[in-house]
């Protein structure tokens, strides 16, 4: 694509990702990107059951490939323009923890002297072996400058400058995580946010490490997960699988399907799921 | 620029990346404001632009900005526009408040006057893509081809980025490249470097060994990378992605053209498949689309080959390239 624009992908990532309505949830720190909103009657009442969730894609079927190949979500219904999912608080990847995901990779690059260097940091810090969750609020605390102005930092990168938004997180993170011994990856997807009067959604990437029976989520964007009072619901919608020096065109692979918009269902889909447990 | 019109205007000889720098000046000269009058307060991109003048492609930007602490904040507008003539760039600023239009068609009359000097080899292909990132005219592509006494071309290109990532932020992007082409677009060898919000983020050569393989070396994201490349066909040049569309648009019976070309932002340690196929959909003369991976374009195409309007849709990214400017003939 030279000559005509080679679509610097890295800044299209970026675009992707963030503008043009890129926002902090003021008050827990999460840096994401909104997708779209629902007003839903109580908000207040939403607990940690089934909810369906409606997500508005371009490609119907290349998408659904994703979700079935991919993750753990049940999809209930799909149309030309559509496919609606049951989301369950437990929804992660369907991945085995096969050796890469505790391998070093080019993006999640923990045999760098910076993820080293950090590592000291952490042993400092505790005597024990460092937990999943105390690797993620080092994380938290470590990227001070929670900015959208990297374009998915690999590991390294990240422990250097202690600056990015969700991706940067969650490669650092994984790294973190890997080198100490616990298979690890990043997933990309919709998180879902309850406020006063709406529940809103927004694209966010995270860790999940892998405890010998199940992937976990970490959430390393949050000082606290779960954020105390909130709504959250994390949608996974595709696990980062190419870490090479090709990982640009695999996220873009990921940005490609993205759903235009996602919206809570208010409705039951089916009989004896989701609205009843959901929405009391 | 006139004394006391508070225009300010800086030229360089030397290359510059022009997104950066200038988000670098706009910076600079609200830090200054502020080290005159108090912190900054409000900071708020207001405006991007990108076109081309008589050729030249230009990068505009402007800032609103607060200083010093009420009741006593002043209010403060920064507009910046740059462009690049020849090799030398001018990047001119303007501290007051409105005037926009103004400004502007200063601008134009500076960039217009610039005479480099320069001894470079005459083009005998220019052309100038401005694009739009969901309605925002964002970024400039331009792109030169000059041919050697053996008539392989050397294609230059250089791209442009100013991105309002949110209200307060600014995300830039500069990239160059320089490769070579033999006549029917095979690629001899390029360089590419990339620069993103001021940080060098690639910087990358690829070339054939003595025994004949593909070779990247250099750095990307930050790491040292020497790797060889697979081999998966001759991979083409800009000028052999032309000639690929011309072709496919000439001979009625093709369909289709499957390409390999080096892209390194998708994976500078590979070649990315490259698909030009006539857009079967369209009645259009000249329709086609190019995809690479999971990217595709629907463009409209002259009957040199070259795109005159292209959209992709990444997400919830549309992307519209509009040609705004050729020079000379793709030959």
């Amino acid at each position: 694509m030279r000559g005509r624009g080679r679509l610097a992908l890295p800044v299209i990532l970026t675009m992707a990702a963030s503008s043009p309505s890129a926002v902090t949830a003021e008050g827990i720190g999460l840096y994401l990107w909104e997708i779209g909103e629902v007003s839903v009657s109580d908000p207040s009442q939403l607990t940690d059951g089934p909810v369906t969730v409606q997500l508005d894609v371009a490609n119907v079927q290349q998408f659904a490939s994703f979700l079935q190949k991919y993750v753990t979500l049940e999809i209930v219904r799909a149309d030309t323009q559509s496919i609606t999912v049951l989301s369950k608080s437990t929804d992660s990847i369907r991945m085995e923890p096969g050796p890469e995901a505790s391998a070093p990779s080019f993006i999640i690059d923990y045999d760098e002297p910076a993820i080293t260097a950090l590592l000291d940091e952490v042993d400092r810090e505790s005597s024990a072996a460092a937990t999943p969750e105390a690797l993620r609020k080092f994380v938290n605390e470590h990227i001070s400058d929670k900015t959208y102005l990297r374009a998915y930092d690999i590991a390294s990168k990240v422990a250097a400058t202690g600056s990015g938004d969700c991706t940067e997180h969650a490669f650092l993170l994984a790294a973190l995580a890997r080198a100490e011994g616990y298979p690890a990856r990043v997933v990309v997807g919709v998180l879902m946010r309850a406020t006063d009067e709406k529940v809103q959604s927004f694209g966010h990437a995270w860790t999940v490490v892998h405890d010998g029976q199940a992937w976990q989520r970490f959430d390393a964007t949050l000082p606290e997960d779960p954020a105390p009072n909130e709504w959250l619901r994390y949608l996974p919608l595709m696990p980062v699988v190419n870490e090479d020096s090709g990982y640009n065109m695999g996220l873009m692979e990921k940005v490609a399907v993205w759903p235009r918009s996602v919206r809570l269902v208010p409705e039951p889909v089916r009989e004896g799921v989701g609205q009843a447990e959901s929405l009391r | 620029m006139s004394a006391g019109s508070f225009h300010e205007c800086w030229f360089f000889t030397d290359p510059i990346d022009i997104a950066s720098s200038t988000a670098g000046i706009a910076d600079a000269m609200i830090e200054n404001q502020s080290e005159q009058y108090g912190s900054v307060g409000l900071r708020n991109v207001l405006h991007v632009d990108a076109g081309e003048i008589d050729g030249s492609p230009f990068l505009a930007l402007e800032w609103f900005y607060t200083v010093g602490k009420a009741p006593e904040a002043l209010v403060g507008l920064i507009k910046i526009r740059a462009a690049e003539r020849d090799g030398t760039h001018v990047i001119c600023a303007h501290s007051l408040p409105g005037y926009r239009q103004t400004f502007a068609d200063g601008f134009a009359e500076v960039v217009r006057r610039l005479d480099s000097g320069s001894e470079a080899a005459d083009p005998y292909y220019e052309e100038i893509y401005v694009f739009e990132l969901n309605g925002l005219k964002a970024a400039f592509a331009s792109m030169t081809m000059s041919r050697d006494e053996e008539g392989d071309t050397r294609i230059d290109t250089t791209e442009a980025m100013l991105i309002p990532i949110s209200s307060t932020e600014l995300a830039t992007s500069d990239s160059t490249t320089v490769s070579w082409s033999t006549p029917d677009g095979y690629l001899i060898n390029a360089m590419d470097s990339s620069v993103e919000n001021g940080e060098l983020t690639m910087d990358l050569s690829l070339q054939l060994d003595d025994e004949g393989a593909w070779v990247v070396d250099g750095s990307f994201s930050g790491k040292p990378i020497s790797e060889q490349l697979g081999t998966e066909g001759d991979p083409v040049s800009a000028l052999g992605e032309m000639l690929a569309v011309r072709h496919l648009l000439q001979e009625p019976d093709a369909t289709s053209i499957d390409l390999v070309s080096w892209i390194p932002d998708a994976d500078p340690a590979a070649f990315t498949h490259v698909t030009v196929a006539r857009d079967p959909d369209s009645d259009a003369l000249g329709a086609a689309s190019i995809t690479m991976g999971p990217l595709k374009i629907n463009g409209e195409f002259d009957d040199t080959g070259s795109m005159r309007h292209g959209t992709m849709n990444v997400g919830g990214v549309a992307l519209v390239m509009e040609r705004v400017f050729t020079a000379g003939a793709l030959r």
